[in-house]
């Protein structure tokens, strides 16, 4: 057995070669069969086959039940999946053999349709399954999604005391900031970053250059001795809330990057979720639209 | 203004304690700065955060005075109007505008928030991480999908099955009507009752009965006698065996050679007693040569072809005429009245108007304009009508008696009565009117031998003598339909030359039949699957359905 086994390489691929036998012995019959008129559903092979593809549709959807019984001992649920994915591809085939690849705007076709939008999602769900983990992986750097959120905690309340240390206007910007940045909440959010944060860090960058403009040196030649004593005693304080402000760009950096990495995990777990929300519910679509068209073979044939 | 301030103060054991302040001023200003009315040292409060001004009894307004806002009720606002019982969180403190007592025109009640929560509120930012913790759900959306494709698939269109008074409305909706059954579109004869399902589908869950077809289709025959073939093998004559709607346009009547040739395989063995077909299969490598239907007549002279294979090598045709085809195909040409005719297939085989067929030939319209039938060399014009000898025989007959009794006769061997020319009026009497007759009944008698025996009548026809001396032609009929159990058109066959198939040129007699036998045909076709050459099956030629077996009588009229 191999080290490691995926989806796609199950007991040695042994579904691909189930579906590929499946596959070929389905055109090997197309290519043979000689119908009355144009192939379609009708013919011994068109019924042959769509048996074939409506069992695949019920066991592909019997996936749904034996992914929760963990106390199954038919087969692993890897080799489970693998069939799923290789069978389901399969039954694309499978289905416009059976038609005949004949089309049309009634409800056989509607199940065709349904069909191929359940294992399209599939196909998501198999990419996002193969490429998202790894991805997830990278982007947490080994840090765990609940350590990340902490250290935002921390580096708000960070970041609140070196902003009080610079300037009230500065202290509002972090604070807006703190109270608007969401991580997470419904759907759109789980999918968009947050900017807030970068809100916060380019008007403290803005406060930064205009203090820097406001501090030039030409000016001051004509300041009065007054202000010139008063500039001279702050010059200290000046030096804390320059240095205050270095700290408080780096916190909200750091920050951004952390809210950004964090968004990028929910986003990604997202995809790997959200594609489930589409391929099952246009299952049980298809499992209707695939009762009324063999029903309505079978009423008026 | 007067503002009433409680402060709340957790004790460590004793519960909580208040304090109570009174502020004068419009507004009632919150925030981390020394002027600020209530004071709150706490980092996440702005210097001067935010102000409370009171707009009526128990009413007040609070305004941000900073970007970030002020949470309020939970919410974070810039303004906000509210009531008494409102909420304001700053940080780790819960001030609560409470409805101000007698002597006051507003009152705030400010309770530090425990630890813990300042905790949770610290992680407030933190929303539902995955998609199974927001509202999606994926298995609404699954009812929802399978009840609705239920209800428009399956149910509106079983409902207009079953309720017939409801069709009108059901059968016209854009989706879920009967239509969105149909696995597709039906062949164009059947366009137009197309959405009327139950003209051919009664019940449900059967198949198309025959009497739905024989419905319309009253007049179809029967493919063979039912009386004598086992029609079992024919799949019970069920029209559907054949016959497949609902593939589009083409295709409802099946054209493959498997058709014929499941049964016609090896049908003189199973039909032993009843066939008298032979076996075939494929055009091109298992057919039986042509038969043909050779003329013949019975005992009474009726009609009665023999059907005969072709290749019979000792047969010949009694079409009852005597005609050589090479010496009217003379490439140099024939005698006619205006000189030598060179004479084509064409000349005398007309088609008939759609070009299946040729027209029989016509003796008027093809051999008399040379095959004069004349009898008089005084009246060279003067001709017997074709076909019908007795008449021929009166005409000659009237002929000759009319110039014997008119008179004027120069031929020095006639009798007088005849020679001397007779005024209108002047009578004749009964013995010269005998002598004039009997004259003239010996010239007919001869004319007529003449044209029967030496002149015109043998040319072409066996003329007989009976016991009684009377003169008559033998019948002819040619074949007309020499296949009458196979389809052939001479117009699809426009590119070819008539001698390609008939030797019409080296033919020297009449009894010679000119058919052309399958090799002919197999030149240029053979079965469906040929490759290079024209694919054929059997309905190419031949027809299912037999015109004189009624598909609805059992069995032919004379086997009944």
């Amino acid at each position: 057995m191999p080290m490691h086994e995926s989806i796609f390489d199950a007991s040695r691929y042994r579904y691909l070669w189930v579906s590929l036998t499946l596959s070929l012995l389905a055109i090997v019959l197309y290519v043979w069969h000689d119908p009355i008129g144009v192939p379609n559903g009708g013919s011994w092979l068109g019924y042959t086959l769509g048996t074939i593809g409506a069992l695949l549709i019920l066991w592909l959807m019997w996936f749904g039940i034996r992914k929760r019984s963990y106390s199954s001992r038919m087969g692993t649920l890897r080799g489970w999946l693998s069939a799923h994915v290789y069978l389901g591809t399969t039954l694309i085939l499978i289905a416009f053999l059976h038609s005949g690849f004949q089309l049309g705007w009634n409800i056989h076709t509607l199940a065709l349709i349904l069909m191929l939008c359940v294992i399209f999602s599939g196909f998501f769900g198999v990419y996002a399954y193969v490429r998202y983990p790894a991805m997830m992986t990278r982007n947490r750097d080994s840090a765990t999604r609940q350590s990340l959120l902490d250290e935002i905690v921390d580096l708000d309340a960070q970041a609140l005391g070196l902003a009080d240390a610079v300037d009230p206007k500065v202290h509002a910007v972090v604070l807006r900031s703190i109270e608007r940045t969401q991580i997470g909440g419904g759907f759109q959010k789980l999918m968009r970053p947050d900017t807030e944060t970068d809100n916060a860090l380019d008007q403290v960058k803005l406060f930064m250059e205009q203090r820097e403009k406001g501090a030039q040196p030409g000016p001051k030649k004509e300041m009065s001795t007054m202000f010139a004593m008063v500039d001279f005693l702050s010059a200290g304080s000046a030096d804390n809330k320059a240095d205050a402000l270095r700290k408080l760009l780096d916190v909200l950096a750091r920050k951004r990057s952390l809210t950004g990495r964090i968004t990028r995990d929910l986003q990604l777990q997202a995809l790997m979720e959200a594609w489930l929300y589409v391929h099952i519910p246009l299952s049980f679509g298809l499992l209707a639209a695939l009762s009324a068209h063999v029903i309505s073979v079978f009423f008026y044939w | 203004m007067r503002w009433q301030i409680l402060r709340v103060t957790q004790q460590a054991k004793a519960g909580s304690s208040v304090e109570e302040d009174i502020h004068f001023g419009d507004t009632l200003t919150i925030g981390r700065g020394a002027d600020q009315a209530i004071y709150l040292p706490d980092l996440r409060a702005a210097l001067s955060h935010c102000a409370v001004t009171v707009t009526g009894k128990g009413r007040y307004h609070v305004k941000s005075l900073i970007v970030a806002g002020v949470r309020v009720n939970g919410q974070i606002v810039q303004d906000a109007d509210v009531g008494a019982g409102a909420v304001i969180e700053l940080g780790g403190t819960r001030l609560t505008l409470i409805a101000p007592p007698r002597d006051y025109d507003g009152a705030v009640e400010i309770t530090p928030m425990a630890a813990s929560e300042v905790e949770d509120n610290a992680q407030r930012f933190i929303g539902k991480l995955t998609l199974s913790e927001t509202r999606l759900s994926k298995r609404w959306p699954s009812w929802i999908l399978f009840l609705g494709v239920g209800f428009f698939a399956l149910l509106l269109p079983l409902l207009a099955h079953y309720v017939p008074a409801g069709r009108p409305v059901l059968d016209k909706l854009p989706i879920g009507s009967r239509d969105t059954w149909q696995a597709g579109s039906l062949a164009s004869a059947h366009h137009f009752f197309g959405e009327n399902c139950t003209m051919c589908h009664d019940g449900g869950f059967a198949t198309v009965k025959d009497s739905a077809c024989k419905t319309c289709h009253a007049n179809v025959g029967a493919h063979a006698d039912e009386k004598r073939f086992a029609l079992g093998t024919l799949g019970d004559a069920d029209c559907a065996h054949c016959h497949r709607d609902h593939n589009g346009l083409e295709a409802l009547v099946r054209a493959d050679q498997e058709l014929c040739a499941d049964c016609h395989r090896d049908l003189p063995a199973r039909e032993k007693n009843a066939n008298k077909q032979l076996d075939a299969a494929d055009f091109g490598t298992h057919h039986p040569g042509f038969m043909v239907n050779l003329p013949a007549w019975n005992v009474d002279g009726q009609f009665t072809p023999i059907r005969t294979a072709l290749a019979s090598s000792d047969l010949t045709e009694n079409s009852g005429l005597n005609f050589p085809h090479d010496l009217h195909l003379a490439a140099e040409g024939i005698r006619g009245p205006d000189g030598d005719e060179v004479l084509k297939c064409e000349t005398c085989h007309q088609p008939e108007p759609g070009g299946a067929r040729l027209r029989p030939i016509d003796f008027e319209a093809n051999c008399q304009r040379c095959h004069r039938l004349t009898y008089s060399i005084r009246e060279a014009d003067r001709q017997v009508t074709h076909g019908k000898p007795a008449l021929m025989k009166a005409e000659i007959e009237e002929f000759f008696a009319r110039e014997a009794l008119e008179g004027g006769f120069n031929d020095v061997n006639a009798p007088t009565v005849v020679r001397i020319r007779r005024r209108p009026g002047q009578p004749i009497t009964p013995q010269e009117r005998a002598e004039a007759l009997s004259w003239s009944r010996q010239q007919a008698g001869q004319a007529i031998d003449n044209l029967f025996n030496s002149n015109a009548c043998t040319y072409c026809h066996t003329v007989k003598t009976d016991q009684l001396g009377n003169l008559d032609v033998a019948p002819v009929r040619v074949s007309g339909l020499w296949f009458p159990k196979a389809r052939f058109s001479h117009r699809m066959h426009d590119s070819m030359k008539c001698e390609d198939c008939h030797k019409a040129r080296e033919s020297d007699r009449s009894t010679q039949v000119l058919m052309p036998d399958i090799d002919n045909c197999r030149q240029c076709h053979a079965g469906e699957h040929a490759d290079d050459k024209v694919p054929s099956t059997c309905i190419t030629c031949h027809g299912y359905h037999e015109p004189r077996l009624d598909l609805n009588a059992q069995g032919l009229p004379e086997l009944r």
